[in-house]
């Protein structure tokens, strides 16, 4: 589990989850609103990321 | 239907909270941008929800809007990250310390000529964060510290924002009102936006040696303002679409002028707080040894940038040929529980890939590449160096910058950034009115990183406001929202942002807010003194 101390790795997965979630988002609020809350999702845990590895990796 | 938005002083200042949060995380609290931009998502989006009865759909709408806003923006940031490394790796950045300074002696005119000259210049023909990414890593490359290298042309290209990039501002602005008097207005625009100009001069000179560093600036000053200011006034009652980049372009002569009068041609005896010490460049990383190619070789990918972004801008058969590829997405209309509607869109955010800047980036970093690696100027693993110098500055400003317009678009589409401008203008007598109203624009900056959309949001709200208030002028009300939504700008988080990526001081964006906060806030208090002198003179000249 280092790598969740890990600040630059956090910060891809933080970054790719909004990123992709576009795709999501996009097809969902046209066509399926179970798929863009899967990207919704996917946005929520990517914006969560910087103020939680905030505190992961305080100190560094 | 805003008239049924809740403009009362209890949800005006829940519409305020995530902005005063992102202020006091970044500026007080001291959190990178991207922390601050993922909380102001939460607290925007909370907000929105609980209190502006926005439900799923319009956030999850306004959330992915701002994503692809972010994508054109991120379209900067990287290939002009690259270009950094691309021509750091090679060397280039020491020659152009030690190059320029054989150029020239006078530091201050070299900070001018960058973060002011240089930086409105590429306003005029990119745009879109260009100059920041641009002019911060040169003059860090000159030895300036990293924060004002950030400062620096942040303040310097503010004022080119509405009529640069071929007035890319003023075409939405006419597609979003219909102006009874256009050329007053763009005039009116013109003449306010002459002080942000002057004063990011007059502030660059006083960031560099206080005083001193302005009396000895003011001749130059006075001159390049005169050619900016006042090119563009009078441009922007002939063509409002070449208004800035004429003068800007005309400026950057004027700046090689200068530097042959007596007064610069000498170093100025003036202890300048914004230099880094020899010691600290040499501990950051800079080499003092004689340069391995000419000042001219390391400016061949700026060169590459101006050539590509003038052909593919300017030449209409070539701008028609690459603007054939537009790129947008369709969303559906959304309305909140107040009955804020967002239209449907068939394809928002179209642009057109290969004349967006960015393109016109990536091909100036191949040709600085090829060059730079025919000629033999990388060492060994240099590329898998440059790659993870690239990122490790976009992912973080990447973050943030999905942050900030993400929220600037829920705000949006709940219908906050609306009761924010509806409460100003509730509560403002016209006189009032006529000061305050730039500040608004600035608030549209500041939310969305661009002059464009904040008169795309704002300039209707302002022109209804004044056709419904006696005594006001619709023409000089936009053009003051015009002026603002221009220095709001020098404190967009997403031009913060891209600066600190490359300058390489990622996370130290509240360091450079607390410069350009106050700057913008005595560049809108000028501008709205200004409004408010045209609004007691009643006098229209066109």
């Amino acid at each position: 589990m280092e790598w969740l101390r890990n600040k630059s790795t956090l910060q891809w997965i933080s970054f790719l989850l909004v990123l992709l979630s576009f795709p999501l988002i996009n097809y969902g609020v046209r066509e399926s609103t179970a798929v863009a809350v899967i990207g919704f999702a996917m946005v929520v845990i990517g914006f969560l990321i910087p103020p939680v590895a905030r505190y992961l990796t305080e100190g560094e | 239907m805003p008239e049924q938005l809740p403009v009362t002083l209890g949800f005006w200042l829940l519409a305020l909270v995530p902005l005063a949060a992102l202020l006091v995380l970044l500026v007080w609290l001291r959190w990178t941008a991207a922390q601050a931009g993922a909380v102001g998502f939460f607290i925007g989006s909370i907000i929105a929800w609980l209190a502006f009865q926005s439900g799923f759909e319009v956030i999850s709408v306004a959330t992915a809007k701002g994503i692809w806003d972010a994508i054109f923006i991120l379209y900067v940031v990287w290939p002009a990250l690259l270009l950094y490394e691309v021509t750091e790796k090679a060397g280039a950045f020491d020659v152009f310390r030690v190059g320029i300074e054989r150029y020239t002696k006078s530091r201050l005119l070299l900070v001018l000529a960058f973060g002011w000259v240089f930086a409105s210049f590429l306003q005029g023909i990119a745009g879109f964060g260009t100059p920041i990414a641009i002019v911060a890593p040169l003059l860090v490359g000159i030895g300036v510290n990293p924060v004002m290298a950030v400062v620096i042309p942040l303040i310097g290209h503010a004022w080119a924002n509405m009529f640069g990039t071929l007035a890319v501002g003023w075409l939405a602005t006419i597609r979003v009102v219909d102006l009874a008097n256009p050329t007053f207005t763009a005039f009116s625009a013109a003449l306010l936006l002459w002080i942000p100009n002057l004063l990011a001069g007059l502030t660059i000179a006083w960031l560099y040696g206080r005083w001193q560093a302005v009396v000895r600036a003011l001749p130059a000053v006075a001159v390049v303002s005169l050619v900016h200011g006042g090119g563009q006034l009078f441009l922007s009652t002939v063509n409002p679409i070449i208004s800035n980049f004429i003068p800007a372009t005309l400026a950057l002569g004027v700046i090689f002028a200068i530097e042959r009068l007596p007064r610069y041609r000498e170093a100025e005896p003036i202890e300048s707080p914004i230099f880094q010490e020899r010691g600290e460049m040499a501990a950051d990383g800079g080499e003092q040894e004689e340069p391995k190619m000419s000042i001219h070789l390391a400016f061949l990918p700026y060169y590459a940038l101006v050539a590509v972004s003038l052909i593919g801008l300017l030449v209409p058969p070539i701008n028609q040929f690459l603007g054939r590829l537009e790129i947008g997405f369709p969303f559906p209309q959304v309305t909140t529980g107040f009955g804020a509607v967002t239209p449907a869109d068939p394809e928002y955010g179209e642009f057109a890939v290969f004349t967006h800047p960015g393109t016109f980036l990536l091909v100036a970093t191949i040709i600085g590449y090829m060059v730079f690696r025919f000629r033999g100027f990388y060492e060994k693993g240099a590329e898998r160096n440059m790659l993870s110098g690239m990122t490790q500055n976009a992912i973080p400003a990447s973050i943030a910058i999905l942050g900030f317009l993400t929220l600037s678009q829920i705000m949006n589409h709940a219908g906050m950034i609306t009761v924010l401008a509806l409460g100003i203008a509730a509560v403002s007598p016209a006189i009032v009115y006529a000061f305050l109203s730039n500040f608004i624009g600035v608030l549209g900056a500041f939310m969305t990183s661009s002059n464009t959309a904040s008169n795309i949001l704002f300039a209707p709200l302002q022109q209804q406001t004044a056709l419904a208030t006696p005594g006001l002028d619709a023409s000089r009300i936009i053009g003051a929202q015009s002026a603002g939504g221009a220095i709001g700008n020098a404190i967009a988080p997403a031009n913060v942002v891209l600066g600190t990526g490359t300058a390489g001081i990622v996370g130290q964006e509240g360091e450079v807010l607390k410069y350009t906060l106050p700057w913008s806030a005595i560049a809108a208090g000028l501008v709205g003194l200004a409004s408010v002198i045209l609004f007691l003179l009643g006098v229209q000249l066109f």
